[in-house]
């Protein structure tokens, strides 16, 4: 009988212990776990991750949706299009996007752009690391060219009063053609 | 008023990796980049002759091959204080550092020491707008968004003595 009673009282005994341990190690357990996949906005250290700010406990796991938009200066004849919409993006992260364009014409060109942000207070605390927009690019008679940008929402962005209405950042490029000796 | 119609970069200096976005009106943002760059071939995309010129006399300076250039620069949307903040660091003459306190007493609010700090410290276009000229009056440069190091060597650049 009391053999009994030890078979079935043990294991649940433990089952309470492992369960209570468990409480305890869940705090870790989940940051970790953040720090891992970047969930709830924790910031990813380390690797491509840039400089840290600490995110304040009112923006954790706050989202920006950042959509993409292009345009072309009349006169220029490329096509020219973000290959995303929009994507939704923690701040401090750095993330990869691409923007197409074609020259429909005879010639090669060579294009600068030139970019807004809106809202365009929103401007300073998009960081770009690379950009084709960094550069002049020239695109062959009938050829694509995909062009990557990588950018940042600067986790400062946290600090100022004035961006706490902000949800949606637009990021848009023109492309102009560079005109002889400029 | 921030500009609408922007361009941007990054530039090797020999402080490190520099991102700049600038407009017709001047500098938005200038601030070391501390995120892995690739250097590539840059032929920025300038709107006009005034803005390479503007970069080009930026990169002398943290070379060390020119003196601090006096820029122009578009300051965005913030407090009242943080804008009074702002144009007193500009007169704050290039070589020379004020502390804190000074700073604070420049702009009428003699104890308002930590908000000028803040203001500091949410200055959005480093070395343009001369933030890395406040120093704490209890000596040393004191704490800078980019690392102690570089403000030390910012000072350096411009012939300060401290």
């Amino acid at each position: 009988m009391a053999a009994k009673y030890t078979r079935t009282v043990g294991p649940l005994v433990a089952l309470v212990v492992v369960m209570v341990a468990l409480t305890f190690a869940s705090a870790p357990l989940y940051r970790l776990f953040c720090q891992v996949t970047g969930f709830g906005g924790t910031p990813q250290v380390g690797g491509a991750a840039p400089t840290v700010a600490e995110v304040p406990l009112k923006d954790q796991g706050r989202a920006f949706r950042i959509e993409f938009n292009a345009d072309v200066n009349p006169g220029l004849p490329w096509m020219f299009r973000p290959e995303q919409h929009d994507i939704s993006v923690h701040a401090g992260r750095p993330f990869l996007i691409y923007y197409e364009a074609k020259n429909m014409s005879q010639t090669p060109i060579v294009g600068t752009s030139t970019f807004n942000v809106t809202p365009l207070k929103a401007g300073k605390y998009f960081h770009k690391i690379q950009c084709f927009c960094f550069k002049e690019q020239t695109i062959q008679p009938g050829a694509s060219k995909r062009f990557p940008v990588s950018f940042y929402v600067d986790p400062a962005i946290f600090k100022d009063p004035f961006m706490d209405d902000v949800t949606s950042i637009t990021l848009s490029y023109t492309f102009f053609e560079k005109k002889q000796g400029s | 008023m921030p500009n609408a119609l922007m361009s941007d970069g990054v530039f090797t200096t020999a402080l490190g990796p520099v991102y700049c976005q600038w407009g017709l009106g001047g500098f938005q943002r200038v601030c070391f980049q501390d995120a892995p760059f690739s250097e590539v071939e840059n032929v920025p995309c300038f709107q006009n002759h005034d803005q390479a010129l503007w970069i080009e006399k930026l990169k002398t300076f943290l070379n060390g091959q020119g003196p601090w250039p006096k820029l122009p620069y578009t300051l965005p949307q913030a407090t009242p204080l943080q804008h009074q903040v702002w144009r007193a660091l500009t007169t704050i003459p290039a070589g020379q550092v004020r502390t804190y306190g000074e700073v604070a007493a420049m702009i009428g609010y003699g104890n308002a020491i930590r908000a000028v700090a803040q203001a500091c410290a949410a200055n959005p276009c480093a070395i343009i707008v001369p933030c890395h000229r406040v120093v704490p009056r209890a000596g040393g440069v004191g704490g800078y968004r980019w690392g102690t190091p570089r403000k030390q060597a910012l000072l350096t650049l411009e012939g300060a003595c401290l």
